[in-house]
């Protein structure tokens, strides 16, 4: 297992079961181990466990929401540049690394930059439409701890979401997958059309071999970033459900070993819940990460800068002066100051420990401010009891 | 000073994150063991545990012995996700 000192303990990376433990400094100890100078109350902020990779640019797609606004013709950095990325993400003490694009299966030599992440320390996993992948294609991809399909329903959901039906391709891939015994989930983006189509959804990538869902919030960035945006969000009826939507879908799939997972952006809906909204010391507990940008989460983006997360813009370090640079760099320390004092109402929330104020994609965009995340439940009862 | 090592108790863990999550654009976390009855969490948690105690172990990022960053700005209000456990 690999552990990583943190200011209040480590966080211990297991290699014989699938998970990430955070252990207190006693815990700690108790592996005989010292957190030494990184113990000490003037120790820097610790490094992303999670990095986003973009490998390439080119994806011919071409999803309506896109949020890299991937083309055909995008950058591809060569080989040798992201095997320096991965180098640096090393040494600054990253865990997993996500590789995306664009297609990363367009690129040829996707296995090997896997393995060399492997030889590096760092478990890559992958996210891919599935557009296209063949037995030959899928044979490159053992070396990833877990391959995620973009698949957001079948046929008419999957259309609304990217503007075409891209499904079967999406299902074939899946089945590939997990036909090889390459452990493969799917990301579903949830729009105010495809919400009440989950069950099925998940449903049949489940029957197709997928293992784990994660679901994913409908964010303004890239492509994404237009009017169209708010027309195309959950709507407030559909948020207020989520609770109970998520607690009936992990019913359903948890006992036959079919995982529910949610993105960062879709905590704050949680706060509909009033079972959730009560379970904060729960949702920490299993781990349950909020708006972590800048924190446990950085993004290196195609052209090697780094940013908050994958839906904002870059800051100026790239890659390789991120290890010197992330504890020091303005912008990566406001992301990580916004949960330390948050404005109201995420100031007296009992979910603000995790939630962290909810996406600053979309509060930026809607809002044009780093700020509390506008379609949070609370936030929007907040706003509407100043303005009665 | 180290102490030899011993099993790891239960309220010294924080937080257990399953799984390897797998998208490149937003970090997930598994919502199964908010859901599910006690048992299945429990034997979550025990699996956890139990690889704890037996796995060899390899220290990454920053060491015990390194210094803390020389410029780190001492007006910053922020004491950093690290600083934030996660439980």
């Amino acid at each position: 297992m690999k552990v990583r000192f943190e200011p209040w303990g480590a966080w211990v990376k297991l290699e014989s079961t699938a998970a990430m433990v955070a252990l207190d400094r006693s815990g700690v100890l108790a592996l005989g181990l010292d957190g030494g100078a990184q113990w000490e109350p003037d120790a820097g902020p610790t490094a992303p466990i999670e990095v986003h990779l973009a490998v390439t640019q080119k994806c011919a797609a071409g999803c309506e929401g896109c949020y890299l606004d991937a083309t055909p013709d995008g950058l591809e950095p060569a080989r040798d540049v992201l095997l320096a990325r991965l180098d640096a993400l090393r040494d600054a003490g990253v865990l997993t690394v996500a590789f995306g694009g664009g297609e990363p299966t367009t690129r040829d030599d996707l296995g090997t930059l896997a393995e060399e992440a492997r030889k590096r320390g760092l478990t890559p996993v992958l996210t891919t439409s599935g557009l296209g992948l063949s037995p030959a294609k899928v044979e490159r991809l053992r070396g990833f701890a877990q391959v995620n399909v973009s698949y957001d329903g079948t046929r008419e959901d999957y259309r609304e979401v990217r503007g075409f039906d891209g499904a079967k391709g999406a299902e074939a891939a899946i089945g590939l997958l997990s036909r090889a015994g390459i452990r493969v989930g799917i990301n579903v983006v949830l729009t105010q059309a495809t919400f009440d189509g989950l069950p099925a959804t998940l449903r049949r990538a489940r029957s197709l071999g997928a293992a784990e869902a994660q679901l994913l919030r409908y964010k303004p960035a890239g492509r994404a970033a237009t009017m169209d945006y708010l027309s195309r969000r959950l709507d407030p009826a559909q948020v207020t459900r989520l609770g109970e939507t998520l607690r009936a879908l992990t019913q359903e799939h948890a006992p036959t070993g079919f995982s529910i997972r949610i993105d960062c952006a879709m905590v704050p809906l949680l706060s509909a819940d009033p079972v959730l909204y009560r379970s904060a010391d729960a949702m920490a507990k299993a781990g349950i990460f909020g708006c972590e940008g800048g924190q446990a989460l950085a993004s290196v983006k195609v052209d090697g800068r780094v940013a908050p997360c994958s839906f904002v813009e870059s800051t100026p370090l790239t890659a390789e002066t991120f290890r010197e640079g992330h504890e020091r760099d303005p912008e990566l320390t406001r992301w990580r100051a916004f949960p330390v004092a948050p404005p109201e109402p995420c100031g007296s929330c009992a979910l603000a420990a995790v939630c962290k104020g909810g996406c600053k994609a979309v509060s930026r965009f809607v809002d044009g401010v780093h700020g509390p995340d506008p379609e949070c439940p609370r936030v929007r009862a907040y706003r509407a009891a100043r303005i009665a | 000073m180290t102490e030899p090592r011993r099993p790891v108790e239960d309220r010294e863990v924080r937080a257990v994150r399953p799984g390897h999550g797998a998208n490149c654009s937003s970090i997930g976390s598994v919502v199964d063991t908010l859901f599910v009855t006690a048992l299945v969490g429990g034997a979550v948690f025990a699996a956890v545990v139990g690889a704890l105690g037996r796995e060899p172990i390899e220290v990454v990022g920053k060491t015990p012995d390194a210094p803390p960053a020389p410029d780190k700005p001492k007006d910053s209000p922020e004491p950093s996700s690290s600083e934030e456990p996660p439980a």
